[in-house]
């Protein structure tokens, strides 16, 4: 018997405790909880032209309305070793992912005061996730996400951000609510020009996970819907991160380092500390303004101190694949 | 004529850079020209001529203000905060709140407030004005004050001057191409209010013209110089 026939017997034996008693990590879900960088940066090409002592005086036309929406779409294939963020049992299922997400948002008119331009958004998006490994397709979910944040751009470089977010799983087998949060956030990040080509990205947040959460599976007794409204996966989170964009005409490279302290407070997690890396290299081929191909891999790396039971939470996790975005501002 | 840092007048301009050929044009005890060379770390006394050469770049501070002044310009001030530009181009950097006068060969504005901004002699006798950032009002000799928006280009005509057309230009692409930014050796003061406003102003363009804004050799005409495709965004 091969290897991967042992593997696929190996996952049947444990499906039916996989499929109530393991699901995908809400709490290491990424979620859309700002708008994309291209929206924010107010990144834009410029026609080159040689230095005069005045410069080139170029006519551009600006925007007349004070609502400035945006959409897009993302798609991502990608193969993660361990998709279900599990520990040494699980760790050996692995599987490629299909995600899918569109979204679309909009800024309101900038605030300018003496030092910072302040700018509001609000936006949302819908994510599929999909397994293709055969019996891991009745974990497929759905996540829905709205936030509504203001950005502060100040005159030292730092850009300040506080908001709040809503966000939601669904389960696609049953419909089911997984999990669902708020989250109220600040952040701060800070991006200078360490040459011509490469840009430095430090960003710190944090925030409280105020979340509900069928954190067994476990249907309850009392009710028909599984869905419990537990509690245990709220948390607190600092979030800190590094990242570097090489930009070589159309290509931009960027590697980022990233940690995330998190700190639970109820139930079986009441105490439980995580400590989370990862480390992400992302190419992008940027088609045009409103298109762009890109590949990624990543590693995360959690360790946890498990609260007041037994589980075992840490995990390692690589992941790797290729996506296309499209964008567009309105 | 000039003489060593004067700090204790604040209203005399010092000379801080310096970079090619320019020159002071005083007189002599009969009333002639006499033409001496500009050195750093002299005074520029008020109504005595400087004349910048091909290629030449010079900086004068004083406290609250910052003069640079480009290549072929001709400049002096004098007392009340008049400063007149016969020819070239220069950027003026007001600190803090104050009421100065930016004068051409024909025209004359007042402006009222804190800001950077390039002053740019057209043929016409009069100037474009470009505001890189700040707060405050353009009163001109005749018809109603505007208000100074950054990266708006507004022209400045005629005796009685009035304000003529204005027109949104690219601060990104002036910044990255104007020699009064950053062919000097010290970065403005301001330049982190101006990288604020080309984040504000990116934030509310929709697109950009394939042309550039040339000289106005009449008051009725602006020159503009086209290039490649219609590009929006």
């Amino acid at each position: 018997m091969n290897m991967k026939l042992l593997k696929f017997a190996a996952l049947l034996s444990t499906m039916p405790t996989l499929m109530f008693a393991q699901q995908p990590d809400a709490t290491v879900t990424e979620r859309n909880n700002q708008p994309p960088t291209a929206v924010t940066s107010g990144e834009n090409n410029d026609a080159s032209v040689d230095a005069s002592d005045a410069g080139a005086q170029r006519p551009i036309f600006l925007k007349t309305t004070s609502i400035s929406p945006f959409a897009g779409l993302d798609s991502k294939y990608l193969y993660r070793n361990n998709p279900l963020s599990a520990a040494d049992k699980l760790d050996f299922i692995e599987t490629a992912m299909w995600m899918n997400t569109a979204y679309a948002g909009a800024s309101f008119e900038a605030i300018e005061i003496v030092d910072a331009v302040i700018t509001p958004y609000m936006g949302a998006s819908y994510t599929t996730t999909e397994y293709l490994e055969s019996g891991l397709d009745g974990l497929d979910f759905a996540s829905t996400s709205a936030y509504a944040m203001l950005l502060a751009q100040h005159s030292s470089g730092w850009t300040f951000r506080a908001g709040i977010s809503y966000a939601m799983d669904k389960a696609a087998s049953t419909k089911d609510e997984t999990y669902s949060e708020l989250y109220p956030y600040i952040g701060a990040m800070k991006s200078y020009a360490v040459s011509d080509s490469i840009l430095g990205i430090l960003d710190i947040s944090g925030g409280l996970h105020r979340s509900d959460s069928d954190a067994s599976g476990i249907p309850s007794i009392n009710s028909n819907n599984s869905y419990a409204g537990y509690r245990e996966l709220q948390n607190a989170d600092v979030v800190a991160g590094y990242s570097l964009r090489f930009a070589f005409d159309k290509i931009v490279v960027s590697p980022r380092y990233g940690i995330v302290y998190k700190k639970y407070f109820y139930g079986p997690n009441e105490d439980r500390e995580d400590f989370l890396q990862t480390a992400n290299l992302k190419i992008d081929y940027i088609v045009n303004e409103n298109m762009n191909i890109s590949v990624f891999g990543g590693y995360s790396n959690r360790d946890s101190s498990s609260g007041n039971s037994n589980a075992d939470y840490d995990f390692n996790s690589a992941d790797g694949g290729i996506a296309l975005g499209l964008n567009t501002t309105f | 004529m000039f003489s060593n840092q004067n700090l204790e007048n604040n209203k005399t301009l010092f000379c801080s850079y310096s970079f090619g050929n320019s020159w002071l044009i005083g007189k002599t005890k009969e009333g002639k020209p006499l033409p001496i060379q500009l050195e750093e770390n002299s005074t520029l006394n008020q109504d005595t001529p400087v004349h910048s050469k091909e290629g030449a770049l010079c900086e004068f501070l004083r406290e609250g203000h910052l003069i640079r002044l480009g290549a072929k310009s001709i400049f002096e001030y004098s007392t009340n905060n008049v400063f007149n530009l016969s020819k070239g181009s220069m950027l003026i950097g007001v600190k803090e709140t104050a009421n100065i006068t930016i004068q051409s060969d024909f025209s004359k504005i007042q402006v009222n407030g804190r800001f950077t901004a390039i002053v740019d002699c057209t043929s016409n006798g009069g100037f474009k004005f470009i505001p890189l950032e700040g707060k405050g009002q353009i009163i001109p000799e005749q018809g109603e004050p505007k208000d100074i928006f950054r990266g708006r280009l507004t022209m400045v005509l005629g005796s009685p001057s009035k304000l003529g057309n204005a027109y949104d230009i690219d601060l990104l692409l002036l910044l990255k191409s104007s020699r009064l930014i950053n062919s000097f050796p010290t970065p403005l003061p301001s330049m982190k209010r101006i990288s604020l406003s080309i984040y504000a102003q990116q934030l509310r363009l929709k697109g950009k013209f394939n042309a550039l804004i040339g000289d106005a050799p009449t008051d009725d005409n602006l020159q503009m110089w086209a290039f490649g495709e219609d590009e929006t965004k």
